[in-house]
């Protein structure tokens, strides 16, 4: 969970330091989990940890300076070793950083070059650590060479910022450590310090003593009967300061306390406060919580309302959202703001709602949010992954909670199988199992499986979601141990499951988009701007923040570039250009070659050919077998390759991806399958195979021949390969062209200046390096073009070029009709919906059939299924027809306005298959018939027509604007037919 | 009520036809040539600038045609078969739909809507309006806004002083008068429209609120444009309009706006819970401000008179026109007068889009223009002025 509560200036940043003694990490998932509780990692590994804390971190704190350009921070180092587990990052692990570019190193960057500045800076040291004596020597090495590798990116920062024009104030840092100690050790060593930074806006200079070293409040606003963890202290102290908040703190870690916290200083200011989370079932949870303890509070989620009224609101984020569009009053009495799991920021489809409704935030709101993303997991944990859905023994111990997650999605017949595991265990009436209480032990809910539809596609859940899903089973404080048990049912690489159960915690990346709904909302009010949004975005910020790594990059590139010197540098181009020139053609030959019809007679079994992928020479291979296989690629015309399986001598240490062997080792023969695209020359020796060999007498068999042939016909360099022209009788015009030029090249080349040297070779691949390094200085460059610009502002004009071409705003930005129905509506496509009701869709259709098009929209598949080739009745086939038509015009017009946009992917977002339930359901049938309909899962029936409920009262809205009372009495009365039954029955958790 | 204007080649100034109402002010109407052919009821409305009367004798331009056929009265038939969509301002009788209103047809695809010429205001969400406070309710202002029905404006919607985020206590409530009262005129944003179709304001920021210190006129709504802005400051005169697309207008001196903004600021920042006294030396306008101010009133209303859309461009022009004529203010009015400065800004407008090359050298207005637009609006507004006048 992450807890953000947000205030103007002053941002502080708290976490727990986490001991590691509680993280079990040596437990693969494919072992049943046996080992004692308080392993001690590795070292390195916790180093690792340690940089992948400072990694996320780095990220996290982002939005903030995004948002607000808080540049001042204090940073505080884990300086000390804690009871002797703690190893700090080893300097040279940090130092080593321009090895290659990806993100998570850059980010390293980044937060090493924010240390460096803190070098030069004079900053106040705010030294509280009770240790502070024993701070030994490794931090300030540590410092000096993160000092030493960032010089450069720091002064490539300071030009950058310069040219840019960049209002980026120089950035002061102050690095101090702030340790304080909890008195007690419990067994499992809970956190007993904590981080704490302090982000100022550049301009700000806060002579406060107290800033980084809060007060206890004098008079707290709520009292707890346990002493409160040094972050629980500080951030209950920087609250009791008015200022924002972001704890990042581990599952269970209490997080909470810091919730009630800013609710109780709220309420006692007369202040409203807000309390977001993504999930309506958490929400609903939270607010039956928070009632218990604060009484005036309301719930607000897409189902129920209940006492709007009340100073504290949970909701979910899109509520909030939606009214700070809408500019709600409510906006006005809210102070405090509390973002559960704020890390939903990274969601692919929902992140952006997060981000938005914190940019959208009004100055004076403070926030405080919570996040999970960290690595521990306090309580001691086991965990085990059984493979197929045998359950095994598990684990002796006590076991007050057991999380169990399933392998798939199918809610709700899974939950009633876990239920059965769960009894089952009990059942065993093991010393655990009597523990076990049905109620108590089962933590699950739809997310908790292991394999996730994430709005694109399937995926393993990642580490983070991980360690927030297994956070079920067990709270700090209440359960000495938690059991996270996994019901694997396919087959799942133990790469995929390592970086699971190890706990990579997830980067928070942006995945801010924009939607023409929300575009429009914002642009038929006065004074937001969309670009300005985007500008704040926490996307901008993360591409603007790695522009200094790249432009050191580019300048070390660039040195090097200069070292490589070339004696008679002109010869050499020339020679090269032939030489590459010349593999482009015979690369033409090969493909030419290659070509099924061509190649198809010669595949005997026992065929030898030459195999070569790119630059990796496979030598000589044997054919056993060959077959077609279709190639999916392009949209609709299925093409066939034929593949080989072929006998390939492999590199016998190399597992995960078979590769050649190397040329003095015996190497291993293994069967691969070969795509005919990647042979090299085929030989015009056929071995033969014995067809009655078992597969594995097969192997070395059949290589001892290869080996043998390959002996034998060596004095004659090689084996003798098929002519193209006189055997395969490729009697293609254009094939002997390219022979011609191919021979035509060669004799150029030869007659080169540099052919004679012998040094050539070398020079070559001198120039050939330099060559690549120009190429890459290109690409970064380009790279850091793009973040120089406003990421998003190329699709933000587009998007705005189609809204002009369709009518929906006029020339001078101003939200015309068209564009008042669109912003009007969210549940669905807003474009497609608008463009049908002004074409008259709606006009001749009855309320049921309104109701069948409207599914097209709110229904989501998990993948299954053609649109094209929909079991739907025939009257609604007309319908759909239009749908698709209104949507393939959209996509012309996306194309034409520059937007780019996957039409294949557009298109199957309407899907049809929900259209006959819905009619029949708008028709009166009861929900157990309309169950009968189709294999979707209840739970997808009845969130599909909760949509549609939502998307039918926004029509009635738009119809309204648009003065059209036939539209407004229809989607009322499509409204009363379709609101009925189970769909809408209360939350059972309420 | 019909009219016949038989004088179709009419330069003088002086004519008058026949049946204009013989209001000393509509005079200038004179320029405008009215043809009504009255059999099916349609009118066509004919308006040809003096100075190119001529030339363009019996001859319509396209967008001109376009608006004769665009032209509504209420009960009108505007289409007998096809699909369509019912907007506003239509109704379906007989399978015909028909206009309900005089204004003119819009279609959007196949929505059909009537745009009054003379309407009350219709608010719409994220319109900037001027309002004036009709009555002190409980936890609630109602907001004059010319509309059908006073608008809302709740004790929650409005920034407290300070811009302090809290809940309204009843204290607050008790307080509502240090707020508003009565008369006192508002800037604010459509915020909602309930489902009983009563319409909620809010003072989205600090920005928006009272209005004191400065002059208020009305218009009639159609003639305001929803743009994207509706505060403008017109630098060159240190003027501030408010152009509210309900109609109200408002405008007061730049310079003394912005003291007294910064004072109320610093009044809330220390003692917010006391009532705030502008003293007089910043609430004092100069004489040649208020002259200013006075003026650009005047030229609006000229605007107004002449149906004519209202922009800081087209005030401007007007300003600097009679500037320029070296009219006296209270002359400015005279229907004479207006006449002449309509005639001379349709001539500029001509003249721009004849010499588009040259338009900055023989122009007097200091913005850049996009004069075929304002032509447009020009014909459209006038034309329809006059059908108000045959109609009244």
């Amino acid at each position: 969970m992450t807890l953000l509560v947000v205030k103007r200036y002053k941002f502080h940043f708290v976490r727990p330091r986490v001991n590691t003694v509680a993280t079990n990490t040596s437990t693969s998932p494919s072992s049943s989990g046996d080992s004692p509780v308080g392993t001690k990692p590795e070292d390195n590994n916790r180093n690792s940890y340690r940089i992948e804390m400072d990694e996320l971190f780095s990220v996290f704190d982002a939005p903030t300076q995004a948002n607000s350009k808080y540049t001042k921070r204090q940073r505080e180092r884990d300086d000390e070793k804690e009871n002797g587990k703690w190893e700090k990052p080893s300097g040279n692990k940090l130092g080593d950083t321009v090895s290659n570019v990806n993100t998570a190193q850059l980010d390293r960057e980044v937060q090493q070059s924010k240390k460096q500045r803190a070098a030069d800076s004079i900053g106040r040291e705010a030294d509280i650590s009770i240790n502070s004596k024993k701070t030994d020597n490794t931090l300030n090495e540590l410092r000096a060479s993160a000092t030493a590798a960032a010089t450069t990116g720091e002064q490539n920062n300071n030009n950058n910022n310069n040219n840019n024009n960049d209002d980026n104030e120089t950035t002061t840092t102050t690095t101090t450590t702030s340790t304080s100690t909890s008195t007690d050790l419990t067994t499992f060593s809970l956190p007993k310090t904590c981080t704490h930074e302090v982000l100022l806006p550049p301009d700000y200079i806060d002579n406060d003593p107290d800033l980084y070293n809060p007060k206890e409040p004098v008079k707290p606003a709520r009292t707890y009967p346990f002493k409160l963890d040094p972050f629980q202290a500080t951030s209950v102290a920087c609250i009791e300061r008015k200022e924002s908040v972001l704890v990042s703190a581990h599952t269970s870690a209490g997080k909470t306390v810091v919730a009630e916290y800013s609710i109780a200083v709220a309420l006692r200011e007369g202040q409203r406060v807000i309390y977001t989370s993504p999930i309506k079932a958490l929400s609903n949870q939270k607010y039956r919580d928070l009632n218990d303890t604060f009484q005036d509070v309301g719930l607000m989620t897409g189902d129920i309302t209940i006492n709007p009224n009340a100073s504290c609101l949970v909701m979910t984020t899109e509520i909030l959202r939606s009214m700070l569009y809408r500019g709600s009053e409510l906006m006005r009495e809210v102070a405090w703001v509390i973002f559960d799991e704020i890390h939903y920021l990274r969601d692919k489809e929902r992140g952006v709602v997060w981000e938005e409704t914190i940019i959208l935030l009004p100055d004076t709101v403070k926030v405080s949010s919570d996040s999970t993303a960290t690595l521990y997991l306090p309580v001691g944990w086991r965990r085990s992954a059984f493979g197929g859905r045998r359950k095994r023994h598990v684990q002796r111990g006590e076991l007050p909670k057991v999380a169990v997650w399933l392998g798939t999605d199918r809610a709700w017949q899974e939950e009633a199988y876990a239920e059965r595991t769960v009894r089952l265990l009990q059942d065993r009436k093991d010393d655990y199992g009597e523990k076990l209480s049905a109620r108590n032990c089962i933590q699950f809910q739809q997310e908790g499986l292991v394999r996730k539809f994430d709005g694109e596609s399937q995926r393993w859940v990642t580490g983070g979601e991980y360690i927030q899903m297994s956070g079920r089973a067990g709270r700090r404080g209440l359960d000495e141990r938690g059991i996270v048990i996994m019901m694997v049912d396919e087959k799942m690489e133990p790469v995929v499951a390592k970086g699971m159960v190890k706990g990579q915690a997830d980067r928070l990346t942006s995945s801010f988009w924009i939607g023409y709904s929300m575009l429009l909302n914002m642009m038929r009010v006065e004074d937001i701007d969309p670009e300005s949004l985007l500008k704040r975005s926490f996307h901008q910020y993360q591409q603007e923040s790695l522009i200094p790594q790249l432009n050191q990059k580019i300048t070390q590139l660039e040195k090097e570039k200069t070292t490589i010197v070339i004696k008679d540098e002109q010869v050499v181009q020339e020679y090269l250009n032939l030489r590459l020139q010349l593999a482009k053609l015979k690369d033409g030959m090969r493909d030419f070659i290659n070509q099924p019809s061509y190649v198809q007679p010669y595949l005997q079994p026992g065929r030898i050919v030459r195999v070569r992928d790119e630059n990796l020479d496979w030598g000589y291979g044997v054919v056993l077998n060959f077959y077609r296989r279709s190639v999916k690629q392009g949209v609709s015309d299925q093409t066939f390759e034929i593949v080989t399986d072929m006998l390939l001598n492999t590199d016998a240490t190399s597992i995960a991806t078979p590769k050649p062997c190397p040329a003095n080792e015996t190497g291993e023969p293994q069967i691969i399958p070969v795509s005919i695209k990647l042979f090299d020359g085929i030989t015009s020796v056929c071995l033969n195979i014995k067809k009655d060999l078992s597969p594995n007498d097969l192997k070395p068999h059949v290589y001892k021949m290869l080996r043998e042939a390959d002996n034998r016909f060596k004095k004659e360099g090689g084996l003798p390969l098929i002519d193209p022209i006189e055997d395969m009788r490729i009697t293609d015009a254009n094939f002997k062209k390219l022979i011609r030029k191919i021979e035509t090249l060669e004799a150029r080349l030869v007659g080169t200046a540099g052919f004679k040297d012998s040094d050539i070779e070398e020079r070559t691949e001198q120039l050939q390096k330099k060559n690549e390094i120009d190429k890459e200085v290109k690409l970064l460059r380009k790279k850091i073009r793009e973040g120089d610009e406003i990421i998003l502002k190329d699709d933000l004009r587009a998007m705005k070029r189609i809204l002009k071409r369709l009518d929906y705003i006029n020339a001078e930005d101003v939200v015309q009709v068209k564009g008042r129905v669109a912003s009007e509506i969210s549940a669905g496509d807003e474009l497609v919906i608008s463009e049908l009701l002004f074409m008259g869709l709606f006009n001749d259709l009855t309320v049921e059939q309104c109701v069948a098009v409207f599914s097209v929209f709110v229904f989501q598949s998990e993948g299954g299924g053609d649109v094209n080739n929909a079991k739907i009745k025939p009257d609604l086939a007309p319908l759909f027809r239009s749908i698709q038509d209104t949507a393939r015009r959209i996509v012309q017009v996306s194309q034409e306005c520059k937007l780019t946009i996957d039409e294949k992917e557009y298109l199957n977002r309407f899907n049809p298959h929900f259209m006959d339930v819905a009619f029949a359901w708008a028709n009166g049938a009861s929900f157990a018939e309309i169950c009968k309909m189709t294999e979707t899962f209840e739970g997808n029936i009845i969130r599909s027509i909760r949509r549609l409920d939502e998307l039918l009262r926004q029509m009635v809205v738009a119809s309204k604007s648009i003065g059209n009372n036939d539209l407004e009495v229809k989607f009322s009365s499509a409204i009363v037919k379709i609101k009925r039954d189970i769909p809408f029955a209360g939350s059972l958790y309420l | 009520m019909n009219i016949d204007s038989s004088n179709n080649n009419n330069n003088s100034n002086n004519n008058v036809s026949g049946n204009v109402n013989n209001k000393d002010d509509m005079n200038f109407l004179s320029d405008i040539n009215i043809n009504i052919f009255s059999p099916n009821k349609k009118m066509r409305l004919m308006h040809i600038n003096s100075n190119e009367s001529s030339n363009n004798k019996g001859e319509k331009s396209l967008s001109q045609r376009q608006f004769d056929r665009n032209l509504m009265t209420p009960g009108q038939t505007i289409s007998r078969e096809g699909e369509f969509l019912r907007g506003h301002g239509t109704f379906h009788s007989n399978n015909a739909l028909l206009a309900s209103v005089c204004g003119l047809v819009e279609r959007v695809d196949k929505l059909v809507s009537v745009r009054p010429f003379k309407a009350r205001y219709h608010g719409e969400i994220g319109d900037i309006v001027v309002g004036r406070i009709t009555q002190v309710g409980s936890k609630r202002w109602k907001v004059d806004v010319a509309a059908r029905q006073d608008y809302i404006l709740m004790l929650t919607a409005i920034n407290l002083p300070g811009g302090i985020q809290r809940r309204r206590t009843s204290s607050d409530e008790l307080q509502m008068r240090n707020f508003f009262v009565e008369n006192d005129l508002v800037y604010a944003e459509v915020q909602a429209i309930n489902q009983d179709g009563s319409v909620a304001l809010h003072t989205r920021n600090q920005r928006y609120g009272k209005l004191q210190n400065g002059t208020f006129m009305s218009v009639p709504p159609s003639l305001i444009k929803r743009g994207k802005i509706h505060y403008h400051s017109l630098e060159s005169i240190g003027v501030d309009i408010i152009l509210g697309v309900n109609g109200y207008i408002w405008l007061a001196d730049s310079a003394q706006q912005r003291q007294q903004a910064s004072l109320i600021q610093q009044h809330e920042k220390e003692n917010y819970d006391q009532p705030l006294l502008i003293p007089q030396a910043i609430r004092e306008v100069s004489r040649e401000s208020r002259i200013k101010i006075a003026r650009v009133k005047n030229s609006i209303e000229v605007l107004n008179r002449s149906f004519m859309l209202i922009h800081p461009r087209a005030i401007m022009e007007i300003y600097q026109l009679a500037e320029k004529m070296s009219l006296p203010l209270k002359d400015m009015l005279h229907p004479d007068k207006i006449k002449q400065m309509i005639t001379a800004v349709h001539t500029n407008l001509t003249s721009n889009k004849l010499n588009n090359k040259n338009k900055t050298n023989n122009n007097n207005n200091n913005q850049d223009s996009e004069g075929e637009d304002d032509e447009d609006d020009l014909n459209e507004y006038n034309a329809y002025y006059n059908d108000q006048m045959n109609t009244e």
